[in-house]
């Protein structure tokens, strides 16, 4: 985040009201930039939903989103249940993990310093597809008068998309602080995110709609962010989840061992830090 | 200074070391070793390049985990109880680390504030930087100082803060004289309030000068005397 901040100029200790102002326009430019991209990008999405025979778009988009949105925690839970979601560098091993600090804060800090980024990928694919499902209804073609459709479309969407990604990232995010509390190495726990895909794989073959009933939590909140089903229901399960998430990463998280976490973590953010600056091992 | 005084658990050793050892992969950094360290002790831990003594002080402190053995802490586990552990170690590298957005004073504010110092750090902040000549430079970045300067903060975000067993790599390697003798005066006085202090140096005068006792590593085994 302090790199893309970087980028466009944002200074923390910059309180001047010409700093403030050039905020704002930022906020505003790359908000009608990335609309516009998005906008562009629906033909990308009508050409995607159009692979799905038999379904509506409209119901390829939820499948579609579902699927990924799964897949994705799955990984993430995998991965987690062998290393530390917690990613610190060696300044923050010193400075942060050698410190009695409140290990709850220390872990919200961190999921929505991670979050945000891995976020807001999603937002924009459901904007996208939310795009691509309103071109594809309209077949004279878009003209500006379908713009307030685009950006309402737009908000319902990423509005229930955020929480919800929150929501099973947080889950994801308790699923790996459980293994690092104490000096206890749950190595079991690596195996439930592969039970989970194979029961999923087995259900989608063999029982699709065992499986869809499964998956509600998922797929309500997704359905209301497409205009299926109310959005106030679908955001408010999204953001009961999120909460929910949350509050079990609060009570899994006091006995969180840092010291673990920052052991895992240090050479991946080395290697992170080097990606971003080009390819080049960060030192000192 | 402030440092913590509740240092005199009857009996009990303030570091516990049982069966640690580290290896990465097949090459053995730190053989198998027990020891104990009690209040008022220093122990200066000798040997050669790649011996092993930033290897063990690590595993000390946490930052790497050890192949085997347990730490314990004033009596708490490193790993199990760590942040009843952690109240009660400090630990300074040989290069301190620093956050590139925090300037020398918000630094000791951020370690003051980890610990719970929400009131007085100020001045207990002003002390040490004045002792150790850091006070004009305290609004400066980090990466503006000087070796020297960068390792005399490193030192003092320790002492800013309460602590019973005190880990340092090699704390004067990079410091002038005069800073030399002050921060042995400054382990001195850390000693006589009930501390114990395990650091590794080259420089063996401080043995003398210190009072303390002398430990050999040679490669990863240890000569406890």
């Amino acid at each position: 985040m302090r790199f893309w901040t970087a980028i466009v100029g944002y200074d923390p200790r910059d309180h001047s009201l010409s700093h403030n102002i050039y905020l704002v326009y930022v906020f505003i430019f790359f908000s009608l930039w990335g609309f516009a991209v998005l906008a562009l990008m629906a033909d990308l999405g009508a050409g995607i939903l159009s692979l799905f025979r038999g379904t509506s778009p409209i119901q390829s988009a939820i499948l579609l989103t579902t699927g990924i949105l799964l897949a994705d925690v799955l990984l993430r839970c995998y991965r987690y249940a062998r290393r530390s979601p917690f990613v610190f560098s060696e300044e923050d091993a010193v400075l942060i993990c050698q410190t009695p600090v409140d290990r709850k804060q220390v872990a919200i800090a961190w999921l929505f310093g991670d979050w945000i980024p891995a976020g807001l990928p999603y937002a924009a694919g459901v904007v996208m597809l939310s795009f691509a499902c309103l071109q594809l209804g309209t077949p004279k073609g878009i003209i500006w008068s379908h713009l307030p459709f685009y950006i309402l479309v737009g908000f319902r969407a990423a509005s229930i998309m955020l929480p919800l990604h929150l929501a099973f990232m947080t889950l994801a995010y308790v699923f790996g602080a459980l293994r690092l509390r104490e000096d206890k190495d749950l190595m079991f726990l690596r195996y439930i995110p592969i039970g989970i895909a194979g029961c999923v794989l087995l259900l989608l073959r063999f029982f699709p709609t065992s499986l869809l009933f499964l998956l509600w939590p998922i797929v309500f909140p997704i359905g209301a962010g497409f205009g299926v089903t109310s959005w106030l229901a679908g955001f408010s399960l999204a953001v009961l989840l999120a909460t929910l998430s949350l509050l079990g990463l609060y009570l899994v998280t006091p006995r969180l061992n840092l010291s673990r976490a920052s052991q895992e973590s240090i050479f991946r953010h080395r290697f992170k830090q080097g990606r971003v600056i080009g390819g080049q091992t960060y030192s000192d | 200074m402030d440092v913590d005084i509740h240092s005199t658990m009857m009996g009990q050793p303030l570091l516990q070391v049982i069966g640690l050892s580290r290896s990465f992969g097949e090459f053995q950094a730190v053989k198998p070793l027990d020891f104990n360290l009690n209040a008022g002790e220093i122990i200066i831990l000798t040997g050669s390049n790649g011996a092993g003594k930033t290897t063990l002080l690590y595993c000390l402190s946490g930052l790497l985990r050890p192949s085997t053995g347990n730490i314990l802490v004033g009596g708490y586990d490193l790993y199990r109880e760590e942040v009843a552990a952690k109240q009660h170690l400090a630990f300074v590298p040989d290069v301190p680390r620093f956050y590139h957005e925090l300037t020398a004073w918000e630094h000791l504010r951020f370690i003051s504030l980890a610990f719970g110092i929400t009131r007085g750090w100020e001045k207990q902040a002003e002390t040490i930087l004045k002792e150790f000549d850091l006070w004009e430079s305290r609004n400066l970045y980090p990466q503006n100082l000087s070796r020297g300067m960068r390792l005399k903060l490193g030192i003092s975000l320790a002492l800013i803060r309460p602590f019973k067993v005190l880990l340092m790599d090699e704390p004067t390697s990079a410091l002038d004289p005069e800073s030399a003798r002050l921060m042995c005066d400054k382990l001195l006085t850390i000693k006589n309030n009930g501390c114990a202090i395990f650091f590794t140096s080259h420089d063996l005068s401080m043995v003398d000068t210190l009072n303390g006792r002398r430990w050999q590593m040679e490669h990863g085994q240890m000569d406890i005397r």
